[in-house]
């Protein structure tokens, strides 16, 4: 089981298609579509623009995710809105005061960095175990490795450092299908700087329990408990208790309990 | 006398194209990135392309240290797979340099690492079973579509 958690969305469908089924063939079994928007954008009338049917035919569970870029936190919007309408979400700090407010307030999954560039400061490990401490995971995307080679190493060592290898997940954000790469290969790298093996293949199941916790989110009851269906599927929808209860799903299992029980 | 320690690295070339493709079904992607690659390119030409990228990622160190030991043993440029054999203690910095190569003469490619192993034998057992499975997958795409339109280039043997 391999997962991409960043594939970054465009317009251009062709191009999506052509990664989701190269990822496909690479062997991965579940992708996050990334729409990637800043933190003033209004969530007024504000909609997802991806759509998963175009990629229904693709052997591949396509999912989506949002990345909230936040520069200034104080002048941004409530982020609750995007919540209800992604699977996984992301932030990125561009500033120093961003990734505090991240790391200690702000309902996220993911914290994640632009890897071609300076991180936007030292990162410390209490800041950053901070979030751990909130099951928030950091993401290494490892795309930026083919085009900024010097800064993308020196970043994932910052990352890796404060992090303690902790809540470590590892990710394309590929725009290219040339980026693209196997998990296993980019786990050779990722060793080679210094990520322990063990932690290192931790990272897939760890994205695995991102991508759990986000669907169940929006498609569960209080985010515990989903009965009768595949919540990684694409029919799961958010139900009331009561509907839960009278689904057929439900009721067949109540009647195999009472046969048990005589 | 003590044995040389080494691995042998089983990779295969992935041709990408450069523009997407319009009509992207798993067969046509397979049979897209499976393609041949130049019958030019020779397995001196490949150390030579690993040699670089390893000067590029960990300089004269790794360069030094593999100089002596790693040897493209066999590559063929129709299934575009082949086999290195390098020291045991620094095949990763092959496996690493190999990820990140991005050009093949000009085009496009990911190299991917199939396996690892301390003999050749392995090695090209794997080599044979990947390339069975390959063909398998093909050939049920073949029936479901209904549809022969691979071209047929058996006509030159080996």
């Amino acid at each position: 089981m391999m997962i991409d958690l960043n594939i970054p969305y465009t317009t251009n469908t062709q191009l999506l298609r052509n990664q989701l089924q190269l990822l496909a063939t690479l062997g991965y079994t579940h992708a996050a579509i990334n729409h990637t928007i800043q933190h003033s954008t209004s969530p007024s009338g504000f909609v997802n623009p991806i759509d998963l049917s175009l990629f229904k035919d693709i052997d591949i569970k396509v999912f989506t995710r949002v990345t909230i870029v936040v520069d200034e936190p104080a002048q941004g919007q409530s982020i609750n809105k995007f919540v209800q309408l992604y699977d996984i979400v992301a932030v990125l700090p561009t500033s120093e005061r961003a990734l505090l407010m991240a790391c200690s307030s702000m309902e996220v999954d993911v914290i994640t960095f632009h890897y071609t560039k300076r991180l936007p400061t030292f990162l410390k490990h209490k800041t950053i175990g901070n979030a751990i401490s909130r099951g928030i995971h950091l993401e290494i995307v490892y795309s930026a490795l083919f085009a900024e080679p010097c800064q993308f190493m020196s970043n994932v060592l910052n990352v890796i450092r404060s992090s303690r290898q902790q809540n470590l997940i590892i990710s394309s954000g590929a725009s290219r299908l040339l980026y693209l790469r196997s998990m296993k290969d980019i786990y050779t790298v990722m060793e080679q700087l210094g990520l322990k093996r063990n932690s290192v293949t931790q990272c897939t199941k760890r994205s695995l329990r991102v991508l759990l916790n986000g669907r169940l989110r929006n498609h569960s009851y209080k985010q515990t408990v989903q009965i009768g269906e595949d919540v990684m599927g694409d029919v799961a929808l958010k139900r009331s208790i009561d509907q839960v209860q009278h689904s057929s799903a439900f009721q067949a299992h109540l009647s195999s309990l009472k046969k048990l029980k005589r | 006398m003590v044995r040389l320690k080494a691995r042998y690295i089983l990779f295969d070339i992935l041709t990408v194209p450069r523009e997407p493709l319009t009509r992207c079904t798993e067969k046509e992607l397979l049979l897209t990135i499976h393609s041949t690659t130049s019958p030019s390119l020779t397995q001196r030409q490949i150390a030579d392309l690993i040699r670089k990228q390893v000067l590029k990622l960990f300089g004269d160190f790794g360069n030094g240290v593999l100089s002596s030991s790693m040897v493209v043993k066999y590559f063929s440029s129709k299934t575009s797979t082949g086999i290195i054999r390098c020291s045991r203690d620094y095949y990763q910095m092959v496996c690493c340099a190999l990820t990140t190569i991005t050009n093949v003469l000009g085009k496009d490619v990911i190299i991917r690492v199939l396996s690892v192993s301390g003999t050749i034998k392995k090695c090209e057992q794997a080599a044979i079973e990947r390339n069975r499975q390959l063909m398998r997958k093909l050939n049920t795409k073949i029936e479901e579509d209904g549809i022969l339109d691979i071209d047929e280039d058996d006509e030159d043997t080996d």
